[in-house]
């Protein structure tokens, strides 16, 4: 199960997610990105996400890349964002 | 009933003209008497011809009929001709007082010439004399089979009958006692009938309403049912079933059948105190109520009740083996109030009715219960997810993958499949897997620990037992194999299952029939197995420790898990993995795993493979408490040594082997053959290939 809890903020828009981020949740978070669209600054925060499988690796990857800060502070996740910001 | 005629004209007009009855006359009386017996069916129009034909033999202004009521022993008068008015509606005397009882007793006329005169009988002669009778006589009514009583003439004038006109009159009488006597069992075979009438439609009710039970699930239409039964038999406007509701203390109105304003609801509260239903249920008797008893009941039932205008009610209560649920009951707005036959009608409808409510009460029970397990199933099955999620199997290496993809490729089948790998690989997470990937998911995965449980009991376990079966067994126990029916049976380490009991399981994995413990019913069943072991089953066979056939049978598609040792890639993942696992369940922020930890357990061989490195980990985090994961390094710099030589020895054995496999397209002997490449013999490299448990399938 995945919560995402969406902030809005001046200064941007802020994507909390509790839970996993695997299976049919990307597409949750995906349709939840698309919804905000690139108008404002968002960034994601992944300190309550217990798991990541690759197709959320991967839609981590594309938000990164279009401009979305990802934070955590888990040892698995930071690896994971790591290894998406390389 | 009696009740009097006026025969004015023809009585009146007779009185002048009495005469003495000639033989030829007699004879016609008599053939008018008999015509007139044969002819009526009721006493009273009977009797009023009579007294037209009698009148032609005597004087009299007044005929009755008084009749012995055997069962109270009194003579009642039953019918009276009265050519005045008589104050007469009923009268009952004893046989004593009675001229008529005497006549009953005695078999004689008794005639009383003048009434003036009679010292006896003093209730009958001030009737008389009230009536303006001043003689009178009575003969015995009687029928050559019994006595009925006796037909009493009265005349307004002093000694009216002669003894010529008695004996003539007695004569006659006799034929007016069969015509009596006839009438009687007429009317009492009516009674009968209408007795008969009454419970034919009682029992007809009482099989609609069996039939409406057994026919309606539906509460609602269930109670409509029932309601329009009893409305053949009992008319009545208003029909309700209250149900006691033992945590609110009340009645819940669980139907109600009435066109009324609507003041009385489904689902409405109805305080037991206070309510006509309230007295039924406690008293546990039925109960009628009419317009006045309702008013004085002071709960809001009872003001509503009168204000639909409800004027009479029949409550009573319903009970199954002693045990009271509620009540039924059933109103007017108009009419008679109810009968005691109308109450006794609806308690039989109200026991059968109450086994329906019994019956639907248990229902509601068993949903219940059953929609509650449903929902610990599914909480328990999402856990046990969330422990083995087949989604989170943390790894990049080409073993690991190897491995998850051979599960992709046999999951969808139903084929036996034998996991092999060392302790703490992820033999359970893989049968689970496999379980979830395939079309039995929607069926429950059972385990069986075979190591778990103790030998004599491993066969009840698998296979269940009838109750007596051994000592012990109390009761009735469903094995494992029947738990599983539809679904996957895991067994985990099936290398410890004894000798004596594998023809047994060959049996069920082959044939997927088998007998409980005690039962010579043979059970089938449709259940895809999935074992584990982290034995050699191979070495077993050869030594006569595991049946040959069962081993094939299982191993139709062997999955070796690799140990740990041999993806060092995927130690790294795993760690943080488990570190941010528990960390977070240690409310801890560790964010980070120091690059000489990372390394040292990355070198370390893990002989108890991922469970070892789990609890490893947690180890460390309990011992952290920054944000930097504190590993006692010195744990895996002193023990791994020797164990990774050993290990890593038969790791690069295998590497080597699958390598020069792969290099020669699984070609072993000749010159450009694997044994070559190796430098072994080919013999030599099919048993390393055995016991490596190398499969071309799998590699």
């Amino acid at each position: 199960m995945l919560r995402i809890t969406i902030t809005n903020r001046p200064e941007g828009v802020t994507l909390a997610l509790e839970g996993r981020l695997a299976g049919p949740w990307v597409h949750e978070l995906a349709g939840c990105w698309k919804t905000i669209g690139n108008a404002s600054a968002i960034c994601v925060q992944l300190d309550a996400v217990t798991f990541i499988d690759a197709a959320g690796k991967a839609l981590l990857r594309t938000m990164h890349d279009e401009g979305a800060v990802l934070a955590a502070s888990g040892c698995m996740t930071r690896a994971i964002l790591e290894e998406i910001g390389r | 009933m009696p009740s009097g005629t006026d025969l004015g004209a023809v009585m009146s007009e007779a009185r002048g003209d009495h005469r003495a009855c000639a033989p030829d006359n007699l004879q016609q009386i008599l053939l008018d008497v008999s015509h007139a017996t044969a002819s009526h069916r009721d006493l009273q129009s009977l009797l009023d011809e009579l007294a037209g034909l009698l009148r032609r033999v005597a004087r009299f202004d007044r005929l009755a009929i008084v009749l012995h009521d055997p069962e109270r022993d009194v003579m009642r008068l039953h019918t009276i001709v009265s050519i005045g008015p008589t104050y007469l509606t009923t009268l009952e005397l004893p046989v004593a007082d009675s001229p008529a009882g005497l006549v009953w007793q005695t078999q004689r006329p008794f005639v009383v010439p003048r009434i003036d005169e009679e010292p006896g009988f003093s209730e009958v002669t001030r009737i008389l004399k009230a009536e303006g009778m001043r003689s009178f006589c009575v003969l015995p009514l009687t029928t050559p089979l019994r006595r009925l009583g006796g037909l009493s003439f009265a005349s307004q004038d002093e000694d009216a009958f002669s003894d010529a006109d008695v004996e003539i009159l007695h004569e006659l009488t006799s034929q007016v006692a069969l015509a009596v006597d006839n009438t009687l069992h007429h009317e009492a075979a009516e009674q009968a009938q209408h007795q008969l009438a009454w419970k034919r439609d009682r029992l007809q009710l009482l099989l609609d309403v069996n039939n409406a039970l057994v026919s309606n699930l539906d509460r609602r239409a269930l109670f409509s049912a029932i309601s329009a039964c009893l409305r053949r038999v009992v008319s009545h406007d208003y029909t309700s079933l209250a149900v006691y509701d033992a945590d609110r203390k009340a009645f819940d109105m669980w139907a109600i059948e009435f066109e009324g304003k609507g003041l009385i609801k489904e689902h409405m509260l109805v305080p037991v105190a206070g309510s006509p239903a309230g007295v039924a249920f406690t008293t546990g008797e039925p109960r009628r109520f009419e317009r006045a008893d309702l008013v004085a009941f002071e709960s809001e039932v009872g003001a509503a009740l009168l204000a639909e205008g409800i004027q009479s009610m029949c409550t009573v209560p319903l009970t199954v083996h002693d045990r009271r649920l509620g009540t039924l009951s059933i109103a007017r707005l108009g009419g008679e109030p109810f009968t005691a036959c109308d109450t006794e009608l609806l308690a039989s409808v109200a026991s059968q009715v109450a086994f329906s409510v019994e019956n639907s009460l248990a229902f509601q029970e068993i949903a219940e219960l059953k929609d509650k397990l449903a929902a610990e199933k599914v909480y328990l099955e999402d856990e046990i997810r969330t422990e083995y999620n087949f989604e989170e199997v943390i790894g990049q290496s080409p073993a690991l993958k190897r491995v998850l993809h051979q599960v992709e490729t046999v999951a969808p089948t139903d084929s036996a499949v034998l996991i092999c790998g060392e302790t703490g690989t992820g033999k359970e997470l893989i049968a689970r897997a496999i379980h979830d990937l395939s079309r039995r998911r929607q069926r429950t995965l059972v385990k069986v620990n075979c190591a778990a449980i103790p030998t004599g009991l491993l066969e009840s376990e698998l296979f269940g037992h009838e109750r007596g079966a051994f000592t012990g067994a109390i009761a009735q126990r469903i094995g494992r194999f029947e738990l599983a029916d539809g679904g996957t049976l895991f067994l985990d380490e099936v290398g410890d299952i004894p000798l004596e009991l594998q023809p047994k399981l060959l049996r069920v994995l082959q044939e997927q029939e088998f007998e409980r413990l005690g039962s010579t019913r043979t059970r089938r069943v449709h259940v895809r197995v999935v074992a584990a072991t982290n034995r050699n089953l191979d070495e077993m066979v050869a030594e006569g420790t595991f049946r040959n056939d069962l081993y094939y049978r299982l191993n139709v598609f062997p999955i070796t898990l690799p140990p740990l040792r041999e993806r060092p890639e995927d130690i790294p993942p795993l760690v943080r993995y488990f570190v941010q696992k528990f960390a977070r369940r240690m409310n801890k922020r560790v964010e980070t795993v120091p690059a000489d930890a990372m390394a040292a357990l990355a070198q370390y061989a893990w002989p108890g493979n991922v469970r070892e490195l789990e609890n490893a980990v947690e180890r460390a985090v309990i011992l952290t408490s920054g944000s930097a994961l504190r590993v006692p390094l010195s744990e895996f710099r002193a023990r791994p040594a020797a164990l990774t030589g050993v290990a890593t020895l038969e790791a690069t054995e295998r590497q080597a082997i699958l390598r020069a496999l792969h290099d020669t397209n699984w070609v072993l002997g000749g010159p450009h053959g694997a044994a070559t490449r190796l430098g072994l013999k080919r013999t030599t490299l099919q048993s390393r290939i055995r016991k490596l448990g190398i499969h071309r399938s799998t590699a």
